[in-house]
C-alpha cells in the first residue's frame, strides 16, 4: 500500500475529480442509449429485445429474422480466427525471432511493410483471388482473408515478445535434451503468455465487429453475422429499425465482447499491448 | 554444441515449416491482391468486368477531377488535427491517471470506461453517435440544449459541423491505446528522477515537462506515426456516420476509394486511388524508419565517444 | 491446463473451415419426381413481389400434377435489406462465380443489360401483350428486346394534406376541386409552389414542401416539371443546362428563399420526414405512391384513415411544359441469363400475367398501386383499396421512360448537388458547374444541351 503525502493525496483528489468530469461524457453517452433498449413508447419492457427469440415485426412494412443465425455466425468466425491467428502468429513469430535461416531479414522486413499496409483497399482483387480458388460467398474465405490481414501485425507483436526473452531459456531446455519444438513450448508457456493474451484480444475485437469483409465477400443473405445484421437496419439515411431495438441488439452484440474483456482485462492495462518500445 | 551440428538446410526446412502458414496465407490474400491491385489500377475494370488496359488514364482522371483537391485537403486536416488531439489527450489521460493518481483501483476504472469506445463495434458505435446527434427535436444532445435555452432551435450536428463530428468520434475511439502505452511508460520511469526533482523544489508542471515527456519520447514518436497511418487508411468510421459528409465534407482519401470502387463500380478507377495512397503510406513508413535509423546511429555514436 | 487449452484452440482452428460450410443449402429429391429448385433473391420490403412467384410456383407445380408432368419447382428464398447500389453489386459478382439467383429485384436495369445478366423476355411479351397495361416495359427494353417484367405500376405523385387548405380558409368545393383543375391544366406547378408558401404563411402546416432524404428518381420529375430533359427517346442520356439551371435554383430558393422547404431536410431521415407528412405539419411531398403507407404508419394510420387526409396528385403543368404528367416506375424484377432452367422461370412469368394475376394484385393493393397486370387491375384487393380508386385516373397520363445509361450516376450526383444547394453551401451556377465535371469525368456518351 502507498503511503501517501497529504500534498500528494490533495493532488490525487483533484486529479480524480478531473477525471470523473473528463469521462461523464462517455459514461453518460452510452448509458444513456444503451437504457433505451428497455423502453418503448415510454414504458419499461423488454419487448425490444424480440428478435432474440424468433421473428420480429419492426412496423407494418418489415420482418426480421431472430438473431440466432447471425450469433452462431458470428461465434464461429471470432473463435476460428482468433484461435488460428495466434496459432500462427506464435509459429511464424517463433521462427523470426529463434530461427536464423535465409530469408529471415527480408521477411523481416516484409512484416514491417504488411503491417501498414491499408488492407481493405484490397478488396476488390481479394475478390479475384478468391474467385480464382473456388471459396468466394463462403464463411471460409472470409475466415482466411481475415486472418491473411491481421497476421502481418500479430506475427510482429509477437516476434517482439519473443525477441525479448533472454537466449539462456531456450539454451537450456536444449541442453536439458529436449527438441526445438519443446524448447518452443516452454518458451511459450512460461514467458510469452502476455503476448498471447494481447494478440487474441485484439484479434478477437477485430473479428467479432468485422463487417467490411462480410458486406463485400459474401453476396447474399445466407451467413450474416452480429455486424451486418445489425448493419442492415441501419443506414445512414434511413433508420428502418427504431434507436431502442437497435440498442437492444447492440447489447447483446457486446455482451461477449465485455465478458472477454473483464477476463482479460488484467493483461491489457499492464500495458502490455506490445510494441511500444524497440518499434523497428 | 548440438544446433552447431544441424545444417543450413535442415535449419531453413524447420524455418519454413514454422513459417508455412503464414507465408502461404499471406502470399494469397495479401501480396497476391497487392500486385493485382496495382495491375488493376491499369485498367478500366468495372461492373462489367473485361480487363481493358488504359495505361495512366485512371491517374489522369484522379487529377482532372475538380473533387480531388477537396478530399485531399479533407484527409490531411482530418489526419493532422486527429492525431494531435489523442496525442495531447493521450498525454493528459496517462499523466493523471499513472502521475497524480497514485491508487490503482481507480487508475484501472478510469482507464476501463476510456476503453469502452474502443471495444464497441464500429456498427453499434456509429449508431450511438448517429442518435446522439439526430437532427430532430427528439435529438439528445438537441434535447439538452433545449433544457437549458428555451428557445434553442435543433441543430442538425452532423450535417452542419461534420468534420468536427468525425474527428471526436475517432479520438475518442483512439485514446485508450495510446493512454495505456504512455501509462506503462510513465510507470516504468526509475522513481528517483521524480525524488530529485521534488527535492529541487519543481512545480508539477515543470516535472511533466522536464521527466516524463523525455522519458516517454520514442512512446509518443511511435503513437504518433502509428496513429497517423491507422487514420490514414481507416475509413469504417466515417463511412458508418457521414458517408463522406454532406458534399464530400468528410470524404477522405480511403474513403473514396472505396466510393468509387464499390458504389460507382469504376474498380480500376478505384484501384489507382488506392495505389496512391499506398505510395503515400510506404514514403511515410520509409521516412520514419530511416529517421528511428539516424537517431538510433546517433546514440551509438554519442555512447562509442 | 496449458496443454488442454492449446488443444482446444488446434481444435477450433481445425473444424472453422468444416462449420463454415454452413450456407450451401441441398434438396433431397424424391425418387421419380424432378424437383426443380430455384432461388429468388429481393431486397427491401415489398417481399409481396417474390412472394407472388413464389406462390405462383406452387399454383404451377398443382398445374404440372394435373398434367401428369412429374416437376415440382421448389424455392429458395433469400430477402436482403440492404442498400440498393451493394444489392445490385452482390447480383453482379453472383454472376461472375455462376451463383446468381434465378430471380431478382433490378434497381438499374441498363447496366444490367449492358453486362448481359438479364433473360430475355420478348417472346412470352409478345405472346401475352394484351394481358399488360401499354408501355409497361419501356425502361427495360433495349434494340426492341424486353428483359424484365413489371409486377406493379406504382406512379410518383405529389401529396398534399387537406385539411391544411381548411385551416387556410378554403372552402370544401375548393378543396375538392382542386385536384381537377390540375388535371385540366388550369393549376399550375408554379400556383401549386406559391400554395405551398401561403400554407405556411398562413399557418396551415409548418413545413411547405418536403422529398426524400436520398438520391432518388423523384427529382427528375421536378426536373422534368420545369421542362428540363435529361434523356432522349433512344435512352442516351442528356446534360440539358437550361433545365437544370431552372431545378438548381428552384431547389436553393424553395430552401433558402421562399423556405418552404427546411435547409437539413436531407439529414432528417426518413423517420422524421414521414412523420411530418402524416401528421400534417408538412403540407406537401413528392414521391412514390407506395411510400405513402410507411407515412401512414410512422403516425398510426392505416391507409383508410391516412386517404381521408391526404390528396395524390399529378404533377401540374407548367410555364415550360404542356400537361400534367405522372411518371410510372414499376419495380421490375428479372430472370438471371445464367439460370439453369429459363422455360420454367419463364413459364412462371406467364402464370402471373393470367392465372395468377390476383397475386399481382394482393402485392399491388399492398403498396397502393395500380398493376401492370390488366386483369390484376380489377381484381377485387385492388377495387378495396381507397388510395389507389383516387388514382385510377391517372393511368392515362402515366409516362414511362426508356432504360437511360449513365442514369445512376446522374441522378446521384444530381442529389449531391440538391443537398448542398438546400443547405445554402453552394450556388445554382456552382451546382451546374461541378455536376457537368463530374458526368463529363464519369458517364461517356452524354448530350450535351
Amino acid at each position: 500500500m502507498l503511503d501517501l503525502t497529504h500534498s500528494e493525496k490533495k493532488k490525487q483528489n483533484i486529479a480524480i475529480v478531473v477525471m470523473i468530469l473528463f469521462v461523464l461524457p462517455i459514461v453518460f453517452m452510452f448509458i444513456v442509449f444503451f437504457g433505451l433498449a428497455f423502453f418503448k413508447d415510454g414504458h419499461f419492457t423488454m419487448k425490444n429485445f424480440a428478435f432474440v427469440l424468433g421473428p420480429m415485426q419492426l412496423r407494418d412494412q418489415t420482418t426480421i429474422k431472430p438473431i440466432g443465425l447471425a450469433l452462431r455466425n458470428s461465434i464461429i468466425f471470432t473463435l476460428g480466427v482468433t484461435c488460428s491467428e495466434v496459432l500462427i502468429s506464435l509459429l511464424a513469430g517463433f521462427a523470426l525471432s529463434r530461427l536464423h535461416f535465409t530469408g529471415r531479414k527480408t521477411i523481416q522486413t516484409g512484416l514491417l511493410v504488411l503491417r501498414m499496409f491499408p488492407t481493405l483497399l484490397l478488396l476488390i482483387a481479394v475478390l479475384y483471388v478468391l474467385i480464382t480458388l473456388h471459396i468466394v460467398n463462403t464463411l471460409k474465405g472470409v475466415v482466411l482473408v481475415a486472418l491473411a490481414f491481421r497476421l502481418p501485425g500479430s506475427t510482429f507483436i509477437i516476434k517482439n515478445f519473443f525477441d525479448g526473452i533472454p537466449r539462456d531459456v531456450e539454451n537450456s531446455t536444449l541442453v536439458d535434451g529436449c527438441t526445438r519444438f519443446s524448447g518452443f513450448r516452454q518458451v511459450i508457456i512460461y514467458l510469452v503468455k502476455p503476448g498471447i493474451v494481447s494478440i487474441a484480444v485484439f484479434s478477437f475485437l477485430s473479428a467479432w465487429s468485422n463487417f467490411i469483409l462480410f458486406n463485400t465477400l459474401l453476396f447474399g443473405n445466407k451467413t450474416p453475422v452480429m455486424a451486418t445484421y445489425i448493419r442492415a437496419l441501419t443506414r445512414n439515411e434511413q433508420m428502418i429499425a427504431p434507436y431502442s431495438v437497435v440498442a437492444a441488439m447492440g447489447i447483446v452484440y457486446m455482451i461477449p465482447v465485455i465478458v472477454f474483456f473483464i477476463i482479460t482485462q488484467k493483461q491489457l492495462m499492464e500495458g502490455n499491448i506490445g510494441g511500444g518500445k524497440g518499434v523497428s | 554444441m548440438r544446433f552447431q551440428e544441424e545444417s543450413v538446410k535442415g535449419k531453413n526446412v524447420q524455418a519454413y515449416a514454422f513459417l508455412s502458414p503464414f507465408l502461404i496465407l499471406v502470399s494469397l490474400f495479401y501480396i497476391a491482391p497487392a500486385i493485382l491491385t496495382i495491375v488493376m489500377s491499369f485498367t478500366g475494370l468495372d461492373g462489367s468486368f473485361i480487363w481493358e488496359f488504359v495505361g495512366f488514364e485512371n491517374y489522369r482522371k484522379i487529377f482532372l477531377d475538380p473533387n480531388t483537391l477537396q478530399i485531399l485537403k479533407n484527409t490531411i486536416m482530418y489526419i493532422v488535427v486527429t492525431m494531435l488531439l489523442i496525442l495531447v489527450l493521450d498525454l493528459f489521460i496517462a499523466v493523471m491517471t499513472t502521475y497524480f493518481i497514485k491508487s490503482d483501483s481507480w487508475a484501472s476504472f478510469f482507464k476501463t470506461i476510456i476503453m469502452l469506445p474502443m471495444i464497441t463495434p464500429s456498427v453499434i458505435y456509429s449508431v450511438l453517435w448517429i442518435w446522439y446527434l439526430d437532427a430532430s427535436d427528439a435529438g439528445f444532445i438537441n434535447t439538452l440544449f433545449r433544457f437549458f435555452n428555451h428557445s434553442f432551435q435543433p441543430v442538425n450536428w452532423i450535417a452542419k459541423y461534420p468534420f468536427q463530428v468525425i474527428v471526436i468520434a475517432q479520438v475518442v475511439v483512439a485514446l485508450a491505446y495510446g493512454a495505456i502505452i504512455f501509462s506503462s511508460a510513465i510507470r516504468s520511469i526509475p522513481d528517483n528522477q521524480f525524488k530529485a526533482a521534488h527535492v529541487d523544489g519543481a512545480s508539477e508542471w515543470e516535472i511533466v515537462k522536464s521527466i516524463i515527456i523525455p522519458n516517454i519520447r520514442p512512446h509518443i514518436k511511435f503513437i504518433a506515426m502509428w496513429e497517423t497511418l491507422g487514420l490514414m487508411t481507416n475509413y469504417i468510421n466515417i463511412l458508418l456516420i457521414t458517408n463522406g459528409g454532406p458534399l464530400n465534407r468528410t470524404e477522405v482519401w480511403a474513403l473514396s476509394a472505396y466510393h468509387k470502387a464499390f458504389i460507382d463500380q469504376q474498380y480500376g478507377y478505384g484501384a489507382a486511388i488506392s495505389v496512391l495512397l499506398i505510395l503515400v503510406v510506404l514514403m511515410l513508413m520509409l521516412l520514419f524508419q530511416f529517421a528511428t535509423k539516424h537517431r538510433q546511429m546517433k546514440e551509438k555514436e554519442a555512447e562509442n565517444a | 491446463m496449458k496443454k488442454m487449452l492449446l488443444a482446444v484452440m488446434l481444435v477450433f482452428t481445425l473444424i472453422t473451415p468444416v462449420f463454415a460450410q454452413g450456407g450451401k443449402e441441398e434438396v433431397a429429391a424424391p425418387a421419380k419426381e424432378q424437383v426443380v429448385s430455384l432461388k429468388i433473391s429481393h431486397n427491401m420490403d415489398f417481399t409481396t413481389i417474390p412472394d407472388a412467384v413464389v406462390d405462383a410456383a406452387g399454383r404451377l407445380n398443382e398445374r404440372y400434377k394435373k398434367e401428369g408432368k412429374n416437376i415440382r419447382i421448389e424455392f429458395t428464398k433469400d430477402y436482403q435489406t440492404i442498400d440498393w447500389t451493394e444489392y445490385q453489386n452482390n447480383i453482379v459478382f453472383a454472376h461472375k462465380i455462376n451463383e446468381a439467383p434465378d430471380f431478382y429485384a433490378i434497381s438499374d436495369p441498363s447496366s444490367l443489360m449492358k453486362a448481359g445478366l438479364l433473360l430475355e423476355l420478348t417472346d412470352i411479351v409478345k405472346a401475352n401483350q394484351s394481358k399488360f397495361v401499354p408501355n409497361a416495359f419501356a425502361p427495360v427494353s433495349q434494340d426492341g428486346k424486353i428483359y424484365a417484367f413489371p409486377p406493379d405500376l406504382p406512379v410518383r405523385v405529389i401529396y398534399y394534406d387537406r385539411r391544411a387548405l381548411k385551416t387556410i380558409g378554403w372552402s370544401d368545393e375548393q378543396i375538392k376541386a382542386l385536384p381537377k383543375k390540375i388535371q385540366s391544366g388550369e393549376f399550375t406547378f408554379e400556383q401549386f409552389i406559391a400554395l405551398c408558401k401561403e400554407v405556411v404563411d398562413k399557418g396551415g402546416a409548418k413545413i411547405g414542401l418536403e422529398h426524400r432524404p436520398g438520391k432518388g428518381a423523384d427529382f427528375l420529375d421536378v426536373l422534368r416539371a420545369l421542362g428540363g430533359v435529361y434523356s432522349d427517346e433512344k435512352g442516351t442520356l442528356v446534360f440539358d443546362e437550361t433545365g437544370l439551371k431552372r431545378f438548381f435554383q428552384f431547389t436553393y430558393d424553395n430552401a433558402n428563399v421562399t423556405k418552404i422547404t427546411p435547409q437539413n431536410l436531407n439529414q432528417m431521415g426518413w423517420t422524421t420526414i414521414n412523420k411530418a407528412v402524416g401528421s400534417g405539419d408538412a403540407f406537401a411531398y413528392y414521391g412514390p405512391i407506395y411510400s405513402c403507407s410507411y407515412v401512414a404508419s410512422s403516425v398510426g394510420l392505416d391507409n383508410t384513415q391516412f386517404a381521408q387526409q391526404e390528396e395524390f396528385v399529378m404533377f401540374p403543368k407548367s410555364a415550360y411544359s404542356d400537361k400534367p404528367f405522372v411518371v410510372a416506375a414499376p419495380q421490375y424484377i428479372g430472370i438471371s441469363s445464367q439460370t439453369k432452367y429459363p422455360q420454367i422461370c419463364k413459364d412462371l412469368l406467364v402464370e402471373l400475367a393470367n392465372g395468377s394475376a390476383d397475386l399481382l394484385a394482393r402485392h399491388a393493393a399492398k403498396i397502393n398501386s395500380l398493376s401492370s397486370v390488366v386483369a390484376a387491375n380489377s381484381d377485387p384487393q385492388i377495387k378495396a383499396n381507397p388510395i389507389i380508386k383516387d388514382v385510377a385516373y391517372m393511368a392515362q397520363y402515366a409516362i414511362t421512360e426508356p432504360s437511360i445509361d449513365g442514369i445512376a450516376t446522374y441522378r446521384s450526383e444530381l442529389f449531391k448537388q440538391i443537398v448542398a444547394l438546400e443547405l445554402g453551401q453552394t450556388s445554382p451556377e456552382q451546382a451546374l458547374a461541378d455536376m457537368k465535371a463530374q458526368i463529363k469525368l464519369n458517364v461517356k456518351n452524354v448530350i450535351y444541351k
